[in-house]
């Protein structure tokens, strides 16, 4: 029993938590590719090295960060615009049902908040 | 044989180009393949939009029909005078007809504002894709154009550390 907690802990420490379908596909991949590219210090050491963990490694880095971000930001953005245009299809959409206002807080803090919660309640 | 200090400039393992070669490979193939996958995901988003937005303009051009029989039924209401069995004009009842031009106008008026509602949605998907796009295009420099230029300097210096491992054999 002690054994297998020990064994899940260590399988979670290897494994990188799931963040969304788009961007967990990067995970392996960047994993790999950053962990070979720090061990370039420890086996080569030239001018050109130093050239390379600047030019490559960091830059690479810096560059991937940004763009799985984005990846993040879109999905995020995208499934909650989704979701909301998914209930305009609806039949009594805008018949003064309330929107779900818990489902909009990853919208809400990206500032398109004013967009739901000035939307005029059409009950009548 | 003393490790190397910092200081000294040394390549621990010749194969190490060759390896950071396979390395950067890898990574431009597998990340090609991940950035298709995020456009795919993307396009079918935001066809979804395109498609929603297209089922509210027909929502509010049927509506708009229905406010125009409305109209037409309610006008024809007013328009036709009645007679009392004396031969008296008498008022003639149009709430009905008030009745349904009221819900059609109602209508009208949610579709138009569902769709107003849509176009917003889609103004934000565009700034969310722009900055999305952006940051993909530095991104796809990285792995189109930087990367393969570093692979180009790392078989130079393959090529280098061969010839220098050729002069000592």
């Amino acid at each position: 029993m002690a054994n297998s907690d020990s064994n899940k802990r260590n399988n979670s420490s290897n494994k990188i938590e799931s963040i969304n379908p788009l961007v967990d596909p990067f995970h392996e991949p960047c994993f790999v590719f950053f962990k070979e590219l720090d061990k370039v210090e420890d086996m080569w050491n030239d001018s050109a090295s130093n050239s390379f963990r600047h030019e490559v490694t960091e830059y690479s880095r810096k560059t991937t960060k940004e763009y799985l971000e984005a990846v993040n930001n879109i999905f995020e953005s995208y499934s909650a615009i989704l979701s909301e245009a998914q209930k305009l299809k609806k039949w009594n959409a805008g018949f003064g049902q309330w929107m779900s206002f818990l489902d909009l807080s990853v919208v809400a803090e990206r500032g398109i908040s004013r967009l739901f919660f000035n939307r005029d309640d059409h009950r009548f | 044989m003393a490790k190397p200090t910092k200081k000294d400039a040394y390549i621990e393992n010749p194969d190490i180009f060759i390896k950071l070669m396979n390395v950067i490979d890898s990574f431009i193939k597998q990340n090609n393949d991940n950035v298709t996958k995020v456009d795919e995901w993307v396009f079918d988003v935001e066809n979804e939009l395109q498609k929603t937005k297209e089922l509210l303009e027909q929502r509010l051009s049927d509506a708009r029909i229905k406010l125009e029989n409305a109209d037409r039924s309610l006008q024809l209401c007013l328009d036709i005078p009645t007679f009392d069995s004396e031969g008296r004009p008498k008022q003639k009842d149009c709430s009905s007809e008030k009745s349904a031009r009221m819900r059609s106008k109602r209508q009208v008026d949610v579709a138009q504002k569902n769709l107003n509602s849509m176009n917003e949605l889609l103004r934000y998907a565009q700034r969310f894709a722009k900055k999305y796009n952006d940051k993909k295009q530095k991104f796809m420099h990285l792995l189109d154009n930087k990367l393969p230029s570093n692979i180009n300097e790392l078989h130079k210096h393959h090529q280098i550390m061969q010839e220098y491992q050729n002069l000592n054999t």
